[in-house]
């Protein structure tokens, strides 16, 4: 699915903090959405949970910065943190370069639902986001 | 949307009610200065690497780390806070992190012109007046609420900002330097330092356009509890303390787009260090210690020949071969690589390099 200049794989579910899941049973990876690398700027540092760390449905779970910006991470559902991307420690531009890819953040084991968007709904709630933004709704309407 | 106007308040109170507003689930904007000065660390800097403690200690100087982005600041009441709450679905934030900074450093840029100072946008989150910076600045994300905060330099000690920072006499000097050259203040710009209440009042004007509902308001019990409670928490000394990013060399941002760096890397059985002040990429000063690898004048003139450079120019490994042959052994291609562009060339290049000269860098 792409919306505006943004790529969102179909086969990925989303969240409202513009993080991607990729579900392979009850392991689960996140990482930043394409629309949330491109728009936040250089990836500057990535404090990834630590592994055996238990997550919290919507709570934070890390931090990001890029430019003078530090945002959080979350954690997409329970569980139980099992991996993380160490080598975003020495490349964290790999989000912005491939956040579908090299840019992953952590893997989980997944102990609950979340409260994911599948591929078509996240698209209704991002377009209702960008109408908020008049730079971002043109950029969406490519 | 709530205004706060604190005037002068205790060091840290200074940073603790935009910490304690999005914990309350309020919005707000708050002006305020220190009554003393202090150093801000940056949410994820690392203390011990950045900071000079023993250098902090003598001086009295407190430390404080905050939740938001930005480098290292030193702060003082010479120094004029403006700092934004604001709630992550409030209606027409801007979701480009650009148009983001750009509209809350709107109000700092109408005041600024209330004084007669023509200041820009400076992106992605600079107010530059001329080529000189004018205004220091964070962003980040507090519970539900996005967080922008910043200042207007009244007057700037540059020496009180380069005195602690963990690095070696010339770093310091060159960075009191590049401060000097590239920051400008309210003062510097007037002749005389205005009065903060004026500035506040013109911040104010500024803020008025941008919320149309900014009202006066006093702390309540509500705000200046949870202020006090998150007193122990940031300025405890494991929170001050944890570990955060080092990066592979010592850096200061002295503007945007302006970085002064201290790069070091082995070369010959030596030590090579380089002090490299880059503009948009570009070489604008550089320097290196003494050295065996840089036998009698080799360093000035390596050091000529880069200047105004791109340090990704792929013309570089010509004009170090051309320098290079003038001083066999002297610093290799993959060294001065290393030293340029913080990071080691692809193998073949800097292998080739080596070759093409019959050296081992």
């Amino acid at each position: 699915m792409r919306i505006g200049q943004w790529d969102f794989p179909d086969d990925l579910a989303y969240d409202t903090h513009h993080q991607w899941v990729r579900r392979e049973e009850a392991s689960w990876t996140v990482g930043t959405t394409h629309y949330s690398a491109d728009t936040a700027g250089d990836v500057l540092y990535v404090e990834l949970p630590a592994v055996g760390v238990r997550l919290k449905a919507g709570e934070p779970c890390g931090s990001i910065e890029s430019g003078k910006w530090v945002g959080k991470l979350y954690a997409p559902a329970d569980g139980v943190v099992t991996a993380v991307n160490g080598a975003l420690a020495e490349d964290p531009r790999a989000v912005n370069r491939e956040p579908y890819g090299a840019g992953w953040l952590f893997t989980f084991r997944a102990e609950g639902p979340g409260d994911l968007l599948e591929a078509a709904a996240f698209r209704r709630w991002l377009d209702a986001e960008l109408a908020r933004d008049p730079l971002c709704r043109a950029a969406a309407q490519g | 949307m709530e205004l706060y106007r604190l005037g002068e308040v205790e060091w840290a109170d200074s940073q603790l009610f935009y910490h304690a507003l999005p914990r309350l689930g309020r919005e707000g904007v708050v002006l305020c200065r220190p009554a003393s000065p202090y150093l801000c660390l940056g949410y994820h800097q690392d203390l011990a690497w950045e900071v000079d403690r023993e250098y902090c200690d003598r001086r009295g100087l407190p430390l404080f780390r905050r939740e938001v982005g930005g480098g290292l600041v030193y702060l003082d009441r010479q120094q004029v806070f403006f700092q934004v709450v604001v709630h992550r679905h409030r209606p027409g934030l801007p979701a480009r992190r650009e148009e983001f900074y750009r509209r809350f450093l709107e109000p700092a840029r109408l005041a600024l012109a209330e004084f007669g100072i023509a200041a820009r946008h400076r992106p992605p989150c600079d107010l530059w007046v001329g080529e000189r910076k004018i205004s220091g600045n964070g962003a980040g994300e507090i519970e539900d609420h996005y967080v922008f905060v910043g200042n207007l330099l009244l007057d700037f000690p540059v020496e009180e900002m380069v005195g602690p920072l963990r690095a070696s006499a010339a770093f310091k000097e060159r960075a009191a330097a590049a401060m000097a050259a590239n920051l400008t203040t309210m003062r510097r710009e007037l002749g005389f330092t205005p009065d903060p209440a004026a500035v506040e009042e013109a911040l104010i004007a500024g803020f008025g356009e941008l919320f149309a509902d900014l009202s006066p308001a006093v702390p309540d019990a509500a705000l200046l509890a949870r202020k006090e409670a998150l007193r122990e928490r940031l300025l405890d000394p494991g929170w001050l303390a944890e570990p955060g990013r080092r990066p592979a060399h010592r850096e200061v941002k002295i503007a945007e787009g302006l970085y002064l760096s201290e790069r070091r890397v082995a070369a010959a059985g030596a030590e090579v260090v380089a002090l490299l002040l880059l503009r948009e990429g570009r070489v604008e000063e550089l320097s290196f210690e003494p050295s065996p690898a840089l036998p009698g004048d080799s360093g000035h003139r390596l050091a000529r020949k880069l200047r105004g450079r791109q340090v990704e120019d792929p013309e570089l490994e010509n004009i170090w071969s051309t320098w290079r042959a003038g001083y066999p052994g002297a610093l290799g291609w993959r060294q001065l690589h290393q030293l340029l562009r913080g990071r080691p060339p692809e193998k073949e290049a800097g292998a080739g390099a080596d070759r093409a000269v019959g050296l081992s860098g």
